[in-house]
């Protein structure tokens, strides 16, 4: 379902050159919970955003929905975003002018979706994780496991296909964090393919595949051990 | 846009209390004062716009030869109405006669009433109709006329009024009890035909004679025409046809003695000439004119201007809320990039900000419409005009296409960042803010900003400095003691007015009266004449006719030979004349000296001896080159002028005391001589009261794109200014980088600000004959003014930079 080939990244500065991703190849199947590992600065984030169509390689190819996407427009590249890959951060990245309701919302207003079935999905979703109770309240009227939790609403109401996830419990506690890791889980049983970025080795461990990134490559299985 | 945009902006202001109050009044004050120039230059542009068919209808001009540099005034032979009427593409012919300054008397007290006596056609051209009583029969009964609305209130204090009588009075021996046949509107107030009254031509109160020669023109009397003149038709061949029934009229054949032909020189007695009804109020010539109706006029250039300054202010105000909304919007980079990742299209990005912009607008614009109703009394008492008509439902319309249009024009660079945003980079802490290229503009804009600040200051510096000096620039005589008053109301000069002098002359607190047809200061009545050497040297001069104690009243000594002297002199005595320096000098005499004894002819009249030369008078503005003067002993004049021997306040009693016993059903109007100076420069002194406040707001709007510069250079440079202190740098360096930041935006608007403000003082300084030696330090002035708003503006970032606590910032 996600394929890339040889892909290069570089972020060109006034002086210095940076290679955050360097001629990766990766395949992710449809319903993979993928794990990725590896050192600060190792390209993590870059590949997410590869993956998830909000940055485009400088070389290479990436095989979406079978689909070559490498060097599509930024219009283009949201256009194909839209309502089949869902996000979720490490700070949860709500928007604090919009209601709780009005966060999950926004996903399904950008698509398109009638406004009648916007409040069926919304409300179904906040229920489902447990927060229709906050719908009216701000994020910074919650705690940081609701706002995850919102946050995840508001990546699924969509029913993407997948779910890219940037360290999701790495502002939480470990209570609030193994309630995530199982809400993904669960995600993910249904369905969902999952790329996760993480730190903790305990999280990584729950994911069906580990794939360690040093200096932007890809690491072999024993060194993503080591690196995790 | 939809809906939850708009809710999303109301809680981004209410969240930033400071900010939106900021926000919205900045803009909110540049669209009031937007509002109020549009507003006058649309009043303006919109004159005599009330007449029915305005663009077709034309006044007729005249301008009299004979009188040598005569102005055109808009008046035209009488006769020409009927001849007007045979004319092709004339499809009618009308106007008015303002021939009589009218008085009326209710209950015994005494009003001055504005009135016309209108020729047949008036009130249907002018679309005028009746709000109460008949207007046709009121205007052809010899006991009944029309007043208009105010005028009844003033008269009566109410508007019912039909039936009610008044004692007219036109002239000292004519009066009529006349009664209110019919109330009309008054005419609006952008109108250059005023009136308060409307008399016909039946009334009893006008002489048979005087009634007749209004339909026939036989005598040669002007009046105020209009014509009103199909569209394509030819108008020169109408103006060559009118022109020709002057030439040609008996009336004016037999006035041209050989003497006036010779001084005519080729040209006619009489030109005429059509001008369109609605350019009667920029008309120039018109307003140069003492001839011509005294109607509020304007100076188109000026109206212009005030337009510019309006856009200017609404641009500074604009470019402000730019600037904060700007700042905003890298402080919700983070929000646009989630919106980008959840899929939100470009379109509807851009839509979301105009709709953010638009509230801010909208808001603006119901403050600014609030400010601009509550100050527009004063503000149309600063221009001298009633602009109550402006508080329309049309007008406020108007004013919300203006917000609407700034709404959308400054959410455009706001939403350009916008769509710059990378999310890739933001979601991953990677700090992506504005371009270089667009931090350059926006200090481009507030560079702007200030060297507005800076033009509009010294400018109007410069103007009042001038106006000031005009003012106060000695007009060749002490003014202080002086009161100048007119024998109007039709007062005929003659026995009584000589007896009236003599009393006033007798009264305590009285040191002297003179007689004259000009007060100094004013050249309403003066005629030009030629003056001739026997030697054939001649010199154009205005001949003004004073009685013979002029110049001891106005305390004036000679500066060859002698002036006119009471002991020496007989009133209207035609043989000695008084000349100043100016003539003397154009008479080809190279000292004042020697023009004494000299013999001089006006055209065919007495010769004249010249006795004395006087020192120059300002008989006009500081705008007019000082001319040639001459002075004759006659006492047809009008004009008073009282030296008091005490106090003013003591002399004008006195002067009332005698006029109410000889002149009781006559309105008296004292002037200290004084004012008439201040009267010629009460325009310049009202536009460098309005540019005052101009250039206060611009500089509020100025110092307020300065804060905000240096809150956003604080804010970029906070991680530099923590290491900097963390290495040891003392607080007044960081003040100082700080301020070098600020210091160069005013250097760079001086660059660009004191040239074109220096050419504009050279422009307008240019009709004055003398200029204030003050008026180019302004520019110096105007600087510092600037950068002292600057350095307040700049104060509490700069502490707030200075007082910056490095470990706080280096963790955050």
């Amino acid at each position: 379902m996600l394929e890339l080939k040889r892909t290069t990244k570089r972020f060109v500065g006034a002086e210095v050159v940076t290679t955050a991703l360097n001629d990766v190849s990766l395949q992710i199947g449809a319903g993979e919970y993928v794990a990725v590992v590896g050192p600060s600065g190792c390209g993590k984030s870059t590949l997410l955003s590869i993956l998830g169509l909000l940055d485009s390689p400088d070389e290479g190819e990436y095989w979406f929905d079978g689909r070559n996407v490498a060097g599509r427009s930024e219009g283009e590249l949201s256009e194909l975003r839209r309502g089949r890959i869902g996000f979720i951060f490490q700070s949860f990245n709500l928007i604090e002018e919009l209601s709780v309701t009005e966060n999950v919302e926004l996903a399904l207003e950008y698509a398109g979706i009638p406004t009648a079935e916007r409040r069926e999905r919304v409300t179904h979703m906040l229920d489902k994780l447990g927060v229709a109770h906050r719908g009216k309240h701000r994020p910074s009227q919650l705690s940081g496991g609701q706002q995850q939790r919102v946050a995840i609403a508001r990546a699924l109401v969509n029913r993407p296909g997948v779910l890219l996830a940037d360290e999701p419990t790495g502002n939480l506690d470990s209570a609030h964090g193994n309630e995530v890791m199982s809400i993904l889980e669960k995600i993910n049983a249904e369905g969902t393919t999952i790329v996760m970025v993480t730190h903790s080795p305990s999280h990584a461990a729950r994911a069906s595949r580990v794939i360690g990134l040093v200096d932007g490559a890809l690491a072999d299985q024993g060194r993503a051990a080591a690196v995790s | 846009m939809k809906l939850q945009d708009f809710r999303v902006g109301a809680r981004l202001l209410a969240e930033s209390p400071g900010y939106s109050l900021v926000a919205v009044l900045g803009l909110a004050v540049g669209l009031a004062v937007c509002l109020l120039l549009l507003g006058y230059a649309r009043y303006s542009w919109q004159y005599n716009a009330y007449v029915p068919d305005a663009d077709n209808i034309y006044l007729v001009k005249q301008r009299n030869n004979f009188a040598i540099g005569a102005p055109w005034i808009d008046e035209g032979p009488v006769l020409l109405r009927n001849v007007a009427t045979t004319l092709p593409g004339v499809t009618s012919s009308s106007g008015y006669l303002p021939w009589f300054p009218l008085t009326a008397q209710v209950d015994g007290h005494l009003f001055r009433l504005r009135d016309v006596t209108v020729l047949p056609g008036f009130v249907e051209m002018l679309g005028i109709r009746a709000i109460s009583g008949d207007l046709t029969d009121a205007l052809s009964r010899p006991d009944s006329f029309v007043v208009t609305r105010s005028a009844a209130l003033r008269l009566f204090g109410t508007e019912n009024v039909l039936g009610r009588t008044a004692v007219l009075k036109s002239a000292e021996a004519l009066t009529v009890t006349a009664r209110i046949g019919a109330v009309v509107p008054d005419p609006p107030a952008n109108s250059t035909i005023r009136y308060e009254a409307l008399l016909g031509l039946n009334l009893s109160l006008l002489p048979r004679f005087m009634a007749a020669e209004a339909l026939t023109g036989k005598l040669g009397f002007p009046g105020n025409l209009l014509l009103r003149i199909q569209p394509g038709a030819s108008l020169e061949a109408i103006t060559a046809a009118l022109q020709r029934a002057v030439d040609e009229a008996p009336v004016f054949q037999k006035k041209i003695s050989p003497e006036i032909r010779d001084k005519l020189a080729g040209r006619k007695m009489i030109d005429i000439q059509l001008s369109r009804l609605r350019d009667a109020y920029f008309d120039n010539e018109l307003a140069r004119s003492p001839w011509s109706m005294q109607v509020d006029r304007g100076d188109a250039n000026v109206v212009a201007g005030l337009v510019a300054v309006a856009v200017i202010i609404l641009a500074l105000a604009a470019v402000n809320y730019v600037n904060l909304a700007t700042l905003r919007i890298i402080r919700r980079q983070r929000e646009i990039a989630i919106r980008k990742t959840l899929g939100v299209s470009r379109y509807r990005l851009v839509l979301q900000f105009v709709a953010e912009s638009q509230l801010v607008a909208l808001l603006a614009t119901a403050a600014g419409l609030l400010l601009a109703w509550l100050t527009l009394p004063m503000f149309g008492e600063l221009m001298n005009r009633d602009l109550s008509s402006l508080s329309t439902l049309a007008n406020a319309a108007r004013a919300l296409v203006i917000g609407v249009s700034v709404g959308l024009l400054t959410a455009i660079y706001p939403a350009w960042i916008a769509l710059g945003v990378r999310p890739a980079h933001i979601l991953v802490g990677r700090a992506d803010t504005e371009s270089p290229r667009g931090k350059r503009l926006r200090q481009a804009l507030s560079v702007l900003q200030v060297a507005a600040a800076i033009v509009l200051a010294s400018f109007t510096l410069a103007i009042y400095w001038q106006t000031l000096f005009a003012m106060n620039a000695s007009p060749g005589f002490d003014p202080s003691h002086l009161l100048v008053f007119e024998l109007n109301d039709g007062i005929i000069v003659g026995e009584r007015s000589d007896n009236f002098v003599t009393a006033l002359s007798q009264q305590p607190g009285i040191a002297g009266v003179t007689v004259s047809t000009d007060a100094v200061g004013r050249s309403k009545n003066s005629y030009g004449v030629t003056l001739r050497l026997q030697n054939g040297r001649s010199a154009a001069v205005d001949m003004k006719s004073v009685s013979r104690n002029f110049f001891i009243e106005y305390g004036l000594r000679p500066v060859a030979g002698r002036l006119f002297d009471p002991a020496v002199d007989r009133d209207n005595s035609t043989e000695p004349l008084v000349i100043n320096s100016i003539t003397a000098r154009a008479l080809g005499f190279t000292t004042p000296q020697q023009a004494i004894g000299q013999t001089v002819r006006l055209g065919d009249l007495p010769s004249m001896r010249i006795v004395g030369v006087a020192p120059d008078l300002r008989f006009g503005s500081l705008r007019e080159a000082p001319r040639g003067l001459g002075y004759q002993l006659q006492t047809e004049g009008v004009t008073l002028t009282v030296r008091a021997s005490g106090s003013i306040a003591a002399a004008e009693q006195a002067v009332r005391t005698v006029w109410s016993r000889f002149y009781p059903n006559s309105i008296l109007e004292l002037t200290p001589a004084k004012d008439i100076f201040a009267a010629s420069y009460a325009d310049d002194a009202r536009l460098a009261k309005l540019l005052g406040f101009s250039t206060i707001i611009a500089l509020l709007i100025a110092a307020f794109g300065v804060y905000v510069l240096a809150a956003d250079a604080v804010r970029r440079r906070t991680k530099e200014i923590a290491l900097r202190k963390l290495f040891g740098t003392r607080r007044g360096d960081i003040g100082r980088l700080v301020a070098k930041d600020i210091g160069a935006i005013i250097l760079l608007a001086a660059v660009i600000a004191l040239p074109i403000a220096a050419i504009a003082i050279a422009r307008y300084l240019a009709p004055f004959i003398e200029q204030t030696p003050l008026a180019f330090w302004s520019l110096a002035i105007a600087l510092g003014l600037a950068l002292v708003t600057a350095a307040l503006a700049a104060a509490r970032q700069t502490w707030t930079a200075m007082a910056l606590k490095p470990a706080v910032a280096l963790r955050s």
